[in-house]
């Protein structure tokens, strides 16, 4: 699993408007459902059993990531988008920390096991050294792709 | 003092966010070292993001380690919190 394989270009937001969690939700799914020609769900739907998911437990992991996500069948493959959030927002992060970097996950319930390979793939590129600072000072979609692809090198192990 | 087990992901979705953030906050209320093993790679049991690195389906078997003065009862309440599912009834 590759975050090329997951987030598309188009599902990448350099700078969110959002300056509260439910924003920040709606506005990543906007982003992705624009981006995916191919899936047929309702916006309002995938970010309100995102937020549903939220309301049992932040998906905010510390170090200003959090991982919002849900599972819907009205999905046909595990889907991703990336934002950030220059100023950071609260998310109830288990650190108490504001969340900058948002990585928001759709997925079908019959797929956990590629789900859980994008989450391996997420996290396994949080803990490289200096990636999110990368991430953070990236300018453009563009660049945070590239930051993406040079990771899948790393990776590997 | 060192203790270790081995436990099997129970739960039918696996080790995924949930779970890892309710093991990693049950591992913090220890003072012990605590080291989950798969598949040979060792991760840091009070970090729901190191958690998250191993992917455990369900079926894996995960190797518990802890080092430090109350390893055992950490081990005991980490292998529970497995067998049980991590306590969620809805996973």
């Amino acid at each position: 699993m590759k975050f090329t394989d997951f987030i598309p270009r188009k599902a990448i937001v350099p700078g969110l408007k959002a300056n509260n969690k439910k924003a920040v939700v709606l506005e990543l799914v906007t982003a992705l459902k624009k981006a995916m020609d191919g899936e047929k769900f309702a916006v309002t739907d995938v970010a309100d059993a995102i937020l549903e998911r939220e309301r049992v437990g932040s998906t905010g992991l510390g170090a200003g990531v959090a991982v919002p996500h849900a599972k819907l069948d009205t999905v046909k493959g595990v889907i991703g988008a990336f934002g950030r959030c220059p100023s950071g927002v609260d998310f109830n992060s288990v650190d108490g920390e504001p969340v900058s970097l948002v990585f928001l996950i759709v997925s079908p319930p019959q797929k956990n096991e590629e789900y859980l390979q994008a989450l391996q793939k997420t996290m396994r590129a949080i803990k490289q050294p200096h990636w999110c600072k990368f991430l953070r000072a990236a300018k453009t979609a563009k660049e945070i792709e590239d930051i993406f692809r040079e990771s899948e090198e790393v990776a590997k192990v | 003092m060192i203790s270790e087990r081995r436990v099997t992901i129970l739960n039918e979705k696996g080790l995924h966010v949930r779970p890892a953030t309710k093991f990693a906050q049950v591992a913090g209320r220890f003072r012990s070292r605590i080291e989950i093993v798969k598949d040979g790679a060792a991760v840091n049991g009070k970090s729901s993001i190191d958690l998250l690195t191993l992917a455990a389906e369900p079926g894996s078997i995960l190797l518990i380690r802890a080092e430090g003065e109350d390893a055992g009862p950490a081990v005991d309440e980490l292998a529970n919190l497995v067998t049980d599912k991590f306590g969620f009834r809805d996973d």
